[in-house]
């Protein structure tokens, strides 16, 4: 068990080596949350994996690299496909959740 | 945004646990899910297109969550509010179907250029023809329709027919009547048209009976064409000549009290003064009749030819 979590960090240890001597965009290879922000009112996420809990006052999304928490005031959810979403309303935190 | 209106949403309300997993299940279904709001209690709304809907119900089948329609948004559903009105939905085609058979046939049948001749006439020309308001248009040559009007009466020198749309054009062309042709042969005497005094007298031929300064009358002959010498051969000729003469128009109008009377009388007077004539002089004069009505008379002098060619017999 111990050895199959190892084998997958050197795993991603390698893919990262690989996309970073390639020059790659790191997004499009990892799979990495591409964040957009406009002000205060606007966000765009692109590649999450879902969402985990949605309040007006908190967004828990998951991503590649871990749950991204968004914090704000009557947010909505206003766009929601499988591989990207948008939220509208008054965003005021931005948060990566330590496992 | 126009998209989703075209193919109508409907803002759904779902109330349940653990609703972000329905969103999730939604994104893995990729069912297209908008506008996203949570409500005070607990509950959420979104946005769904009706397809969307539809799926959504087989989603959430074991999982305790309600799901109910608040608004219905869309062109679709306008639309369906028409399923009851029959008539407003089908109307079109009766409707196109007339539009199409209607605009085959003839209706207006426009004739411009009658002066002399009748309308009518014209008409009845192409009516024998076969074209009335309500024919096909089709089967009819514009050429033989022209002839056929052409032939209709002698004074059309020329008819051009033209059909567009629904509305057939005839246009008539009528002949100038020629100049009154004068036989110079015939004898001929020239007579006064009207009344007047003569102011000059020429004589082209035959010889002139009326000196200058006389009153003659309506008929008075005024140059005769009669050239017969005493006891000699019996000689006839075509008298012609210019015989001016100072003439009077006269009108005398009675109206109620007004001012029509004497704008009556000058009409009256005016109109009936030729048109070759120069007019000298106008004079009107009105008088209050004691029974309360105007009398108005308008006098009008004018110079003019009185000269009239008559035949002998």
């Amino acid at each position: 068990m111990c050895g199959v979590i190892f084998l997958k960090k050197r795993i991603v240890k390698l893919k990262r080596r690989i996309v970073e001597s390639m020059d790659f965009p790191a997004e499009a290879a990892l799979g990495l949350a591409r964040i957009q922000l406009l002000g205060q009112e606007k966000m765009y996420v692109e590649n999450h994996r879902g969402v985990l809990a949605y309040r007006a006052d908190c967004i828990r999304l998951k991503a590649e690299e871990g749950v991204l928490r968004i914090e704000g005031e009557s947010m909505t959810l206003c766009e929601l496909r499988r591989d990207r979403l948008y939220i509208s309303g008054r965003i005021s935190g931005l948060f990566y959740e330590t496992p | 945004m126009l998209w989703n209106y075209l193919c109508g949403y409907v803002i759904i309300q779902i109330e349940g646990l653990g609703l972000e997993r329905f969103i999730n299940r939604m994104l893995e279904a990729g069912l297209p899910i908008w506008g996203i709001r949570r409500e005070d209690g607990g509950a959420m709304t979104a946005s769904v297109s009706i397809a969307g809907f539809y799926a959504l119900r087989r989603l959430i089948r074991s999982e305790g969550w309600s799901v109910r329609i608040r608004e219905k948004h869309g062109l679709l559903f306008r639309l369906s509010r028409l399923r009851r009105r029959k008539v407003l939905l089908y109307g079109w085609a009766p409707t196109l179907m007339a539009l199409l058979c209607l605009s085959r046939m003839i209706w207006i049948i426009d004739i411009t250029g009658c002066d002399a001749v009748k309308e009518e006439t014209v008409r009845q020309a192409i009516h024998a023809q076969g074209v009335y308001p309500g024919v096909a248009r089709r089967g009819h040559t514009v050429e033989t329709l022209q002839s056929a009007v052409e032939a209709s009466d002698a004074r059309i020198s020329m008819a051009s027919v033209t059909i567009s749309g629904v509305v057939m054009r005839v246009e008539v062309r009528e002949a100038e009547p020629g100049p009154a042709v004068q036989d110079d042969s015939v004898p001929a005497h020239v007579v006064a048209r009207r009344d007047g005094v003569i102011l000059s007298v020429t004589a082209l031929k035959g010889h002139a009976v009326v000196k200058e300064g006389q009153l003659v009358r309506a008929g008075d002959m005024l140059i005769s064409g009669d050239l017969t010498r005493e006891g000699g051969e019996p000689l006839f000729v075509h008298a012609r000549g210019q015989v001016l003469a100072e003439t009077v128009y006269t009108a005398d109008v009675t109206h109620a009290l007004g001012e029509t009377a004497l704008q009556t009388a000058a009409k009256r007077a005016m109109d009936e003064v030729d048109t070759a004539a120069a007019i000298v002089e106008k004079s009107s004069r009105t008088i209050l009749l004691p029974d309360g009505n105007v009398r108005a008379v308008v006098v009008v002098t004018a110079r003019e030819d009185i000269g009239k060619t008559k035949e002998l017999e």
